[in-house]
């Protein structure tokens, strides 16, 4: 156990953090606007992860077609956004949440059998992009450079949304939104649209997420179903609705994950899960949650 | 529709429940399969359950698979290890998943709506986890292996074989129509419309005086000592308890059923079960994606026939009585 | 409300009779071989080898055996130990289906094992853990694939002794009965040769995170890491291992692959230079193997891999015996395979009659870099091979 495992170990944690953060950041932001729990999330994740893949594919051996596919997959994810809400989810929403939630996972199934349909059982994989494939040697450990290239990109992805959510005009129909649905209808912004757009921004996010880590870990059908989770996790532990909520959320399972594979591997689920029972008892709302 | 279920019949006397038993003896003859007859039943109780907290509680769970592999790796580990009489292993089963229904109830109630789903979810995968890594006592991912299914000895000299299909088929037939019973008493009772009430106006009960959680706590308790006796009919079922009893797709298997078969009503989750568990069987030999047609299904239900199968037959029924009453009007 | 109910009951009847009409009736006097196969869930792909493997071996024999007509019968095990076991119970009950072969994982394998042995039908696998012949034996499983023993056997100790200057190995080993086999059976090597095992890291299975394991084996200066995974853990951590840069810092090994399937998933660049044990090989000197490339070649266009070589071989056995025993009988049929010598795919192969494992060679590879290789099938050497099987009286199994 050395300094150097530990520094290394914590890096890693940022990794898997910040992609937890852009996941969950997704899942919260259609949490308050729509108030519907996504359970297609995971899926969409995985078809980020794998439109990403087929893009990568098509453009071949040129050196830039990994980062066509980083900016082309979420908006894919998102077109796919858009349709899943204007023909399916926009029905429900004057239904008890159960009803949506239970669509969504009807949604998920049907995702995760798509991607078995077109692009098989097996993972698919693209090697590192050529720009970031060395790896950072600190004597003490070595890091892959494309790692921290991660937790920098989505850093300036989440600011980026910050600035979109408290600066800006959209931003702050998106806030009117999540605090009074009804009230911004009144004032004549056409809710439905803006849910539309909501509901495609976020799932845009997590395909990004998909797409980004696709390098790291590869694409497979079922990618989808443990992340679900975790975000569900950080939403829990991060507070519900809370953009500050999903990244400390986001960062803390992240790290816990990764220094748990330190001292006990066998138990990081565990672990984390037990964190969450922790933050339910004592900050029931969650840490940063205001709902 | 509630309406009907209200009155207050004695059980036995009760035409419903011998038409449902004899129906339900049928499948055995009507299936080409020897074993899915029990795993139906099986699952119907697990559905049934379910829509205890779902269909009458308001309470969207995922954690029912963490009940259902409760009961299941109880009355395994209780055969296997101790080799005490199935009806025992069977009781345990319930009380187990009573105490952890009590448990995932007591964390996941202190939300509501969707927070408590993503609880309920959370907690189905923390139970899969423990079991998943407590191998020497689950047997983990291979699951528990050998669990044996001894004649049951009612009295000294009288015993009960239930080793072939249909004799197992008579023993879990048995079990689920009392359960069944008990579950209809207690949904019929005024403890059952103070359930209906949470679902359709918690703010109203509460002002009446309820403590919702309690109720709420409550139809947990019970829906999970109803899902440990599936799990643990399961577990002898199988005469091994698999990993995916305990998985995240056992929830979801109950949740799909009782939609599909219609959320609220007693017997809806009884056809969802026979319905999906009988076409996946049959599907699943077809065409390995049948999980899409499966979600398609899903999500047409979830869009247009929330009252599930039972909901469109009584939809139809209630038409053509109306429209007798209306010629009967007339003459 | 009576009139309602009674047309509703009538209704169902109706339903669920003209289900029971519709669906096929029992097999008439055929002879089925139930072939358990992965067709969803995450090793889906196998299932279609199961398809191609065992459809030739039916094909072979022109469809029939001892004259009745001979039918594969596919059964998706969904990989899980449960619905396997129900379905191979179900096979037996309803279809009166004797004879079954497959499984990918072990876990299934056990239930199936022990369903099998209810119902006295056979079952020939090509599962790893030590178990299916081990502790958990009986008459009616059968082992084609080399166990947990033999790879090691066959891959650890040669590089062990062809690199006496790398004395510090670290393992990564997943978390379940087959890798705990495998890296006890190593241990063992270790020991034996006086190397030091640095350090060891259990993964549950599917985690893709290697990121950690492999700095500690770095952090450990291990000259020599071996992976005991399986299918795409095994991808994840050779790339991972790539990306890490491990495989320069140190020589890898993979105790357990699926050969040519996974070095060309891989890819010969993430491949390079490492070892890997493999269950079967196509350049080998069989004449059964060549007589299979052929085929495929003709087929396919393409070599053969090892699920459909090994489920070839399992249809063709189970084939080969009932045809040697002159019935369907599983009792004559078990018989006849026990010591049971024939030409198989890696050479002149035996069945033990005190175990039901078959003794088989298991093939160390070094995987050649890109530029080197010539042709399809040409990803690696074969550097050495061997057969390696626990003697009897160091084995746990006591036949029943």
């Amino acid at each position: 156990m050395t300094a150097g495992l530990v520094v290394m170990q914590l890096l890693n944690g940022l990794v898997l953090g910040v992609i937890y953060t852009l996941i969950t950041v997704g899942l919260t932001i259609v949490l308050g606007m729509l108030n519907v729990i996504n359970f297609a999330h995971g899926a969409v994740y995985a078809l980020g992860a794998y439109f990403a893949f087929s893009f990568a594919s098509l453009l071949g051996n040129w050196s830039g077609s990994f980062w066509v596919a980083v900016i082309l997959a979420p908006v894919a994810v998102a077109l796919v956004g858009v349709v899943i809400e204007m023909t399916l989810l926009r029905r429900m929403y004057d239904l008890v949440h159960e009803y949506q939630i239970l669509l969504t996972f009807g949604i998920m199934l049907v995702i995760q059998e798509l991607i078995i349909m077109v692009w098989g059982p097996i993972g698919k994989s693209v090697p590192m992009p050529p720009q970031l494939a060395t790896v950072l040697d600190f004597g003490v450990f070595a890091f892959p450079l494309y790692r921290v290239f991660l937790i920098v990109f989505i850093a300036l992805v989440c600011f980026g949304i910050w600035l979109l959510i408290e600066k800006t005009s959209y931003g702050a129909i998106i806030r009117a939104g999540i605090d009074n649905r009804d009230m911004v209808n009144c004032l004549g912004i056409d809710i439905y649209k803006a849910f539309t757009i909501v509901f495609a921004f976020g799932v845009g996010l997590a395909g990004l997420a998909g797409a980004l880590a696709l390098p790291m870990r590869g694409a497979q059908p079922l990618m989808g179903d443990t992340i679900l989770t975790l975000a569900f996790v950080v939403l829990v532990i991060g507070g519900m609705g809370s953009f500050a909520g999903a990244i400390l959320g986001g960062l803390l399972v992240g790290v816990v994950e990764s220094m748990m594979i330190l001292f006990w591997p066998q138990g990081t689920m565990i672990s984390i899960f037990a964190a969450m029972a922790l933050v339910i008892l004592i900050w029931p709302k969650g840490l940063l949650g205001y709902r | 529709m509630i309406e009907a279920a209200l009155g207050k019949k004695k059980p036995l006397a009760d035409r419903e429940i011998w038409i449902l038993a004899g129906l339900l003896l049928f499948l055995p003859f009507v299936l080409p399969y020897q074993s899915l007859p029990s795993e139906i039943l099986i699952y119907a109780l697990g559905a049934v359950s379910f829509n205890i907290l779902m269909g009458f509680t308001g309470l969207l769970s995922f954690g029912q698979g963490a009940l259902f592999g409760a009961g299941a790796y109880m009355t395994g580990l209780i055969m296997v290890n101790l080799g005490w009489h199935p009806l025992l292993a069977l009781l345990c089963a319930c009380l187990i998943g009573a105490v952890t229904a009590f448990l995932v109830g007591y964390f996941s109630i202190r939300q509501v709506g969707i927070y408590f789903v993503m609880l309920t979810l959370a907690f189905n995968q923390l139970a899969f986890f423990i079991v998943y890594q407590w191998k020497g006592l689950t047997g983990g991912d291979d699951g528990l292996l050998e669990v044996p299914r001894p004649d049951l000895t009612l009295f000294p000299g009288v015993e009960i074989p239930i080793q072939t299909n249909f004799q197992f088929f008579l023993f879990v037939w048995v079990v689920f129509i009392l359960a069944f019973i008990v579950i209809r008493r207690i949904i019929n009772s005024p403890f059952g419309r103070i359930l209906v009430a949470v679902k359709e106006n918690p703010e109203r009960a509460t002002a009446v005086g309820y403590n919702i959680k309690h109720y709420k706590l409550a139809a947990f308790v019970i829906s999970g000592f109803f899902t440990g006796l599936a799990g643990g009919l399961y577990a002898l079922f199988m005469k091994m308890v698999p990993i995916t009893a305990v998985e995240l797709f056992t929830s979801t298997d109950f949740i799909i059923m009782s939609l599909l078969g219609g959320l609220g009503s007693l017997y809806g989750p009884i056809l969802g079960a026979i319905i999906v568990k009988i076409a996946s069987e049959i599907l699943s030999e077809i065409w390995a994606r049948w999980l899409f047609v499966l979600g398609l299904t899903f999500i047409v239900f979830v869009l247009f026939m929330r009252g599930g199968v039972w909901g469109l037959l009584t939809a139809i029924r209630d038409k053509r009585r109306a429209a007798r009453l209306v010629e009967e009007k007339r003459q | 409300m009576k009139k309602g109910w009674r047309k509703l009951g009538l209704v169902a009847l109706a339903v669920l009779l003209s289900l029971g009409l519709v669906l096929p009736a029992a097999a008439e006097d055929k002879v089925v071989i139930g072939v358990l196969g992965a067709f969803s869930g995450p090793y889906a792909s196998l299932g279609e080898d199961s398809v191609r493997g065992a459809s030739y071996a039916v094909e072979e024999v022109g469809g029939k055996v001892l004259g009745k007509p001979l039918e594969a019968m596919f059964i998706d095990t969904e990989v899980k130990p449960g619905a396997a076991a129900r379905k191979v119970r179900e096979a037996a009950d309803s279809k009166g289906v004797k004879f079954f072969h497959g499984c990918v994982s072990s876990g299934v394998a056990l239930a199936v094992s022990q369903a099998a042995k209810e119902k006295k039908a056979i079952f020939y696998t090509s599962v790893g853990a030590d178990a299916v012949t081990g502790d958990k034996c009986n008459r009616y499983t059968f082992r084609w694939s080399v166990p947990t023993f033999g790879a090691v056997e066959q891959t650890v100790r040669p590089l062990v002794k062809k690199f006496p200057e790398a004395k510090r190995w670290y393992t990564i080993t997943p978390d379940y009965v087959f890798g705990h086999s495998l890296l006890n059976n190593a241990l063992n090597v270790f020991k034996e040769h006086g190397v030091e095992h640095v350090g060891n890291d259990m993964h549950p299975i599917g985690h893709s995170e290697f990121s950690s394991f492999i700095t500690k084996a770095m952090a450990a200066k291990a000259d020599f890491v071996v992976f005991f995974n399986f299918g795409k853990d095994t991808i994840n951590a050779l790339k991972q291992a790539n990306n890490f840069g491990l495989t320069k810092k140190a020589k890898i090994l993979v105790a357990w692959s699926s050969g040519l399937r996974d070095l060309e998933e891989i890819g010969p660049e993430f491949c390079e230079g490492v070892y890997f044990g493999c269950q079967f090989w196509h350049d080998v000197d069989a004449p059964l193997t060549k007589k299979l490339c052929e085929v495929w070649k003709k087929k396919y266009n393409r070599l053969p891999s090892y699920p459909e070589a090994s489920q070839y071989l399992h249809t063709k056995l189970e084939i080969m015996a009932i045809e040697k025993a002159g019935t369907t009988d599983t009792e004559a049929v078990i018989k006849v395979l026990e010591g049971f010598k024939y030409d198989g795919l890696t050479g002149p192969e035996e069945v033990q009659a005190f175990d039901h494992q078959t003794r088989k060679n298991y093939y160390l590879l070094l995987a050649k870099a890109k530029k080197d290789i010539k042709g399809p099938g040409d990803n690696a050497t074969v550097v050495s091979y061997g057969i390696s099987t626990i003697p009897q009286e160091k084995s746990d199994c006591k036949m029943q």
